[in-house]
Parts: C-alpha cells; sequence; structure tokens
C-alpha cells in the first residue's frame, strides 16, 4: 500500500537553495519525432549516445522527448514547468512542428509550447510561413517563438526576415534566438548567422519584441567563453534583450562548471541577474534535465547568489516574461 | 574467393560524382579573394526538403578558375547544382561583415545533371545577398 | 551429498566457465546482451566452441573458436580463441570479420559458482567510396577498425541433476573509448556427461 502510494504520489517540486524552495521552470526543452531529424544530425546524436542506445535511437529519443518522457525528466529535478519548442531546422537537427508541439503541450498542464516558422523559400513563402506562425500563436499555451539563424540558415540583418520579430512583438511572444555556433553538422557557423551584434538593427527597430539570447552567445565548436561579451554588453545595453544559459554548463562542454560559474560571476557583478532566464536545452538523456540543474544552482551557490537572485534566474523572470499564472 | 570476401566487408558505401568546374570570376576588384561554394539546388524531401544546401567551398582569385567538386549522392532526393560566389573586397572573411564593406554575390544554377564538365560565369553584383536568397532567382 | 551430475564428474564440462571434457551448453537472455554457446571438449585440456551472441537484435557476431583449460585446481581456468564475423544495422552499420581472446574462471563452492569473463573482441570492416568520374568508377576502401573489451561476472547456481541457472552483469567497452552502459542476462546452461 505504502509502495502504491509512493509510486502514484505527485512528486515533489521545487528544489532547495540556502534553505529555501525555489520553483525551477526551464524555459528551453526539445521535444520531437526521429524521423523527421535530418541524417547527418541522426548520425551524430548516435555517435553521442553510449552503446548500446545507439543501435536503437529511434525508441529512445521518441520516448525521451515525448510530453511524457519530459515530465518524468522534470520530475527528477524537481522541475515545476517547461518550455517546448518547435523547430524547422531541415539543414541540421530537423523539424518539430507547431502542430506537433501543440499536441505535446495540451497533455500536461506543466507544458507551454515555443511556436516557430520554416524560412525555407522565404522569398515564395515567407507571407505563409508568417501566417502559420501568428495562427500557432493564437494557441493560449504557446507564448513565445523560436529562431536558430546559424540552423535555420538565414542572416540576423536581413531586413526581409524582421516581419518575424514585428510579428512576434505584436503577439508579446518573446523571441528565442539561438547564438553561437553549434556543434550539429549542417549549421552555418559564419557570423552574420551566430554573432547577436548583427541583430541590434531588429533589437533597436522593434523595442516592443523581447529577445531572449540562447546559450549566451557560447562558442560550442571552439569551447570559448570569450563570445560571451556579445551577448553581455547587448544584455547591458536594452531593456528588451534578455540571457538563457543553456547548455553551455554541460559536464561535456564544462566538466569543472567553471564556465557556468564565471558567467553568472560577471551576470552577478555587472547588474545582470534580472535578465536570466534559466533553460537547459533539455532532455538529451535522460537525468540531463536534473543534472543541468543542479549545475547551474552549484554555480549560482559559487557566484554567491542569495535565494532571491536565484528564484528570479530559475522561475521569476520567465513567469513575469511570458506572462505565466502561477502553478497550482 | 579473396575478391567475395573483400567485398563483403563494406560497413557502408558513399558516393559522388565527379565534376570539372571551370569558368570565369568576374570583378572590377581583381585583388579581392572569391569565396565560391557548391550546393545542392534541392535536397531531401517533405519536412526536410530545402534548397541551396552547400557541400563544398573554396576560395580563387578573380579571372579564370578551374575546381574539380564531388558532390555527393546521398540516399535521400537531390537535384541540380548551384555555384554560388561572393567577394570579400574588405577582406575580413565575412560576406557583408559588421562595420565592413558592402559585398557582392552571384550565382548559376545547373540543372543537367549528366555533366561532367561545367562552364560557369559569375560576376558578382547582388549586394549582401546570401545564397538562401539568391537562389530563389532560378525557382519563381 | 553430490545430486549434481557435474560434481561426480571429474573435470565436468562447462560452457559459462569454459573448459571440460563432454558437451555443454548455455542459452541467455538479458539487457541488452542475449546469446547461445555451445561447447565441446574432446580432450582433458581442449575443446571447440561455436556461439552467437546478440545485442538488441541490431548487432549479431557468430564465432567458432578453441578453448584451453590453463589451470584446474580449486579454482578453473580456461583460454579461447575465436574467429568469426560481426554485422550491425542502425544509424552504423558494421560488416566485417572479427576475432576475440578471452579468459574465463570459475571456482565451485557446492552449488554455487561464481565466474569471471574477460576478453577482447576486434573486428575489421571498410568504408567504401564510389566516385563516377566521366571515364570510370573509383573505388576507395578505408579500413575501419572496432575494439570491444569484454567483461562479465556471475553466478552460477546448480539447479537440477544437468542444468545449472546463472546470474550475470555484463560490463563491457564496446568500441573503445565510446562508453558503453552494463548490462545483466539470465542463462540456462547445461553440463552434460563426457
Amino acid at each position: 500500500m505504502i509502495l502504491f502510494w509512493l509510486a502514484c504520489s505527485a512528486p515533489e517540486l521545487g528544489i532547495m537553495y540556502d534553505g529555501a524552495r525555489l520553483d525551477v521552470i526551464d524555459m528551453h526543452l526539445h521535444t520531437g519525432e526521429w524521423g523527421d531529424i535530418g541524417e547527418g544530425s541522426q548520425r551524430y546524436l548516435t555517435s553521442r549516445f553510449p552503446f548500446p542506445f545507439g543501435l536503437t535511437p529511434e525508441s529512445l529519443v521518441e520516448d525521451t522527448l515525448s510530453a511524457q518522457g519530459i515530465q518524468r525528466e522534470l520530475d527528477k529535478g524537481g522541475l515545476e514547468r517547461g518550455f517546448l519548442y518547435s523547430v524547422y531546422a531541415p539543414r541540421s537537427v530537423g523539424v518539430s512542428t507547431n502542430e506537433f508541439v501543440i499536441s505535446q503541450i495540451e497533455q500536461s498542464d506543466r507544458l507551454y509550447g515555443i511556436a516557430s516558422l520554416s524560412v525555407e523559400e522565404w522569398e515564395n513563402q515567407g507571407e505563409e510561413q508568417l501566417s502559420a506562425l501568428n495562427e500557432a500563436l493564437q494557441h493560449p499555451k504557446m507564448i513565445g517563438v523560436k529562431l536558430a539563424h546559424t540552423h535555420q540558415h538565414f542572416r540576423m540583418d536581413d531586413p526581409r526576415y524582421y516581419p518575424i520579430y514585428e510579428l512576434a512583438g505584436n503577439n508579446q511572444a518573446p523571441v528565442y534566438i539561438h547564438t553561437g555556433p553549434s556543434p550539429f553538422p549542417g549549421t552555418n557557423p559564419t557570423e552574420p548567422y551566430i554573432n547577436p551584434l548583427y541583430l541590434e538593427e531588429a533589437i533597436e527597430m522593434f523595442p516592443q519584441t523581447q529577445f531572449v539570447l540562447g546559450h549566451m552567445c557560447y562558442d560550442f565548436i571552439n569551447r570559448k567563453s570569450d563570445t560571451m561579451e556579445r551577448c553581455y554588453e547587448l544584455a547591458a545595453r536594452y531593456d528588451n534583450i534578455w540571457l538563457e544559459p543553456s547548455a553551455f554548463g554541460s559536464r561535456s562542454s564544462d566538466p569543472e562548471g567553471e564556465v557556468l560559474a564565471e558567467a553568472y560571476t560577471y551576470v552577478k557583478e555587472n547588474n545582470l541577474i534580472d535578465k536570466m532566464i534559466f533553460g537547459s536545452d533539455g532532455p538529451q538523456s535522460p537525468g540531463f534535465v536534473a543534472d543541468y540543474t543542479e549545475r547551474n544552482i552549484d554555480a549560482m551557490s559559487r557566484a554567491g547568489y542569495t535565494a532571491d537572485e536565484a528564484e528570479r534566474v530559475l522561475s521569476g523572470t520567465a513567469k513575469e516574461l511570458y506572462n505565466l499564472p502561477e502553478y497550482p | 574467393m579473396i575478391l567475395f570476401f573483400i567485398s563483403a566487408c563494406i560497413n557502408e558505401t558513399v558516393r559522388y560524382r565527379r565534376v570539372d568546374l571551370t569558368g570565369t570570376l568576374s570583378s572590377e576588384d581583381m585583388q579581392s579573394p572569391m569565396y565560391v561554394s557548391a550546393h545542392h539546388a534541392w535536397y531531401d524531401t517533405d519536412l526536410l526538403a530545402h534548397p541551396a544546401a552547400m557541400f563544398d567551398q573554396e576560395i580563387f582569385n578573380p579571372g579564370d578558375f578551374s575546381w574539380t567538386i564531388d558532390i555527393p549522392i546521398p540516399e535521400t532526393f537531390t537535384e541540380g547544382l548551384l555555384i554560388y560566389v561572393w567577394q570579400d573586397t574588405d577582406n575580413d572573411e565575412v560576406f557583408c561583415g559588421l562595420n565592413g564593406d558592402e559585398e557582392y554575390s552571384d550565382m548559376a544554377y545547373i540543372d543537367d545533371e549528366t555533366l561532367f564538365q561545367i562552364n560557369v560565369q559569375l560576376t558578382p553584383q547582388h549586394a549582401c545577398l546570401a545564397p538562401e536568397i539568391l537562389y530563389a532567382n532560378f525557382f519563381e | 551429498m553430490k545430486f549434481l551430475l557435474f560434481e561426480l564428474l571429474n573435470n565436468p564440462a562447462d560452457s559459462i566457465g569454459g573448459g571440460g571434457k563432454g558437451t555443454a551448453a548455455h542459452v541467455q537472455v538479458g539487457t541488452a546482451w542475449q546469446g547461445f554457446r555451445l561447447q565441446h571438449g574432446f580432450s582433458d585440456t581442449w575443446g571447440w566452441i561455436v556461439e552467437a551472441q546478440s545485442v538488441s537484435w541490431e548487432r549479431w557476431q557468430p564465432s567458432i573458436g578453441l578453448s584451453a583449460i590453463w589451470y584446474e585446481g580449486s579454482v578453473r581456468i580456461t583460454g579461447s580463441i575465436l574467429g568469426g564475423w560481426l554485422t550491425q544495422s542502425g544509424p552504423y552499420p558494421w560488416n566485417g570479420p572479427s576475432t576475440e581472446g578471452r579468459i574465463q574462471l570459475s571456482k565451485p563452492f557446492g552449488r554455487l559458482r561464481p565466474w569471471l569473463l574477460l576478453g577482447s573482441k576486434h573486428s575489421l570492416g571498410n568504408l567504401r567510396t564510389e566516385i563516377q568520374t566521366q571515364d570510370e568508377l573509383l573505388i576507395e576502401d578505408t579500413l575501419q577498425t572496432e575494439w570491444t573489451m569484454t567483461g562479465s561476472m556471475g553466478l552460477a547456481i546448480g539447479i537440477h541433476k544437468e542444468w545449472e541457472l546463472s546470474l550475470g552483469i555484463d560490463m563491457p567497452w564496446v568500441n573503445y573509448p565510446n562508453i558503453t552502459i552494463p548490462g545483466a542476462h539470465v542463462a540456462i546452461a547445461y553440463r552434460g556427461a563426457p
């Protein structure tokens, strides 16, 4: 009977920090289906799986990336809620459509969706894609827009794509921007596609649009953090810029946790804590979300964050920026 | 018997089609390097279909050039060949980089996939147009 | 009181610990390793082995080989060499010959018999590149190698005359230095008379 109760009872959400229990929201999670990942990225992902998972990656990936799988990952780390991203990147990581994301988030009151759009054939189909994005954003749980210029191959400074930022602003949907070069095959690693300084014109032109700079400009290819100054510079200069520290503090990118701790230290010393929104870029592999949350908490502790400051990063700013209701 | 044994030990096979590309990269600026890239005009199907999929790139001086490219033949659908060029007039190695010159590009489309010798004439003339935009000139 | 046949025999056949005179076999199922091994000792020291191993039904390695008892006392130590074929489907296919060398130890304590297997597997394959030029089809093969260190341990339990049940854990390192998740298996083993 006790076993039954233990197995069926709701997990205790929140993490302990400096004697306080804090809510955690992961603003960067992926969902999808194996068949919609490009062949090159399928091989890349498979090569990163421990044996024997790489022999049958499809079942593992689809189980981990389902709404149920992601909730399991949130539970492991005591995370309250998570945002699932639509992705339209056929040249690299593949496609996870708005419709698929909506089908996942409708299964749980702990999951929200971040919409996206295809920029392939933009000259001929841009209007149609904008219309589809606008429609997706009318869903009450689709609360933001995700763009990854390096994965989607479009320049950050090309005005042809500025209507995306305008549309997002009109819908009060913050735009998540992947910054910095990515290790995935098929990405465009040249400066206009990875460096948010190229986005500055759009940032100024659409002050009502909120831009979240994902990965904080970290260079995943050369494993260098000096490019992060670009993101800090923009966050300090513009009210509509936010920072998201996903992935670069993982065990593989930052084994000792030094890069993450340095980032949190810089953010605190330069009064940017209110600009930070926690995300993991999970689920990646079972246990990653919980582990990444723990690593961020360690980094904040090393950087001397108070419990209030940690809660700002872990959930407070996300609740305000995305206008989330309190979770029961 | 030995041949059979050896031929049986194939983990996988990757296939290419070797094409000799020649032509002229024309510009009034005969000093600044030309960045030339080769792209499948179309790659993959359904949700993963996309244009201008790059598979190789090289730097040449303006004027006549010769380049041997191995065009990948993947399991999935591909169609046509695009050759794209931009000229780095400010020598920052970035096409239309921050605080740099307005730079120019051009593109050629070859739809005949039976050719092994291809000649292209390219004259960078489109300001700051990346391949994902310029390809559309050929596919209205 | 001895009621297991192999406890009565001198130099009993054993496919789990290795060695012995006569015929022994076992079938194992588990996650993620499955397989069978048939062994026949044709002298006090030497025997032949036929076996096949599968991982998640996507990777198969059939092999034949020779085994020899190196030491027989309170502990039995055997060594084996095998040759076979490795074939794997999935995103990283493999298709080529393989060899394996291994050492097995076992020590009986009445019905219980802990055992240990350590081995090294090597396989060769080719990545073929075909380039169609105007005049000919150029074919180039690039040799690829795979090295797997095997390690298993477990406990065999005598259950009825000629039969044992074995529980084991598998801790190989497949395609070193890639990381491998450990596995576990259960096997039913036959240890027949010479």
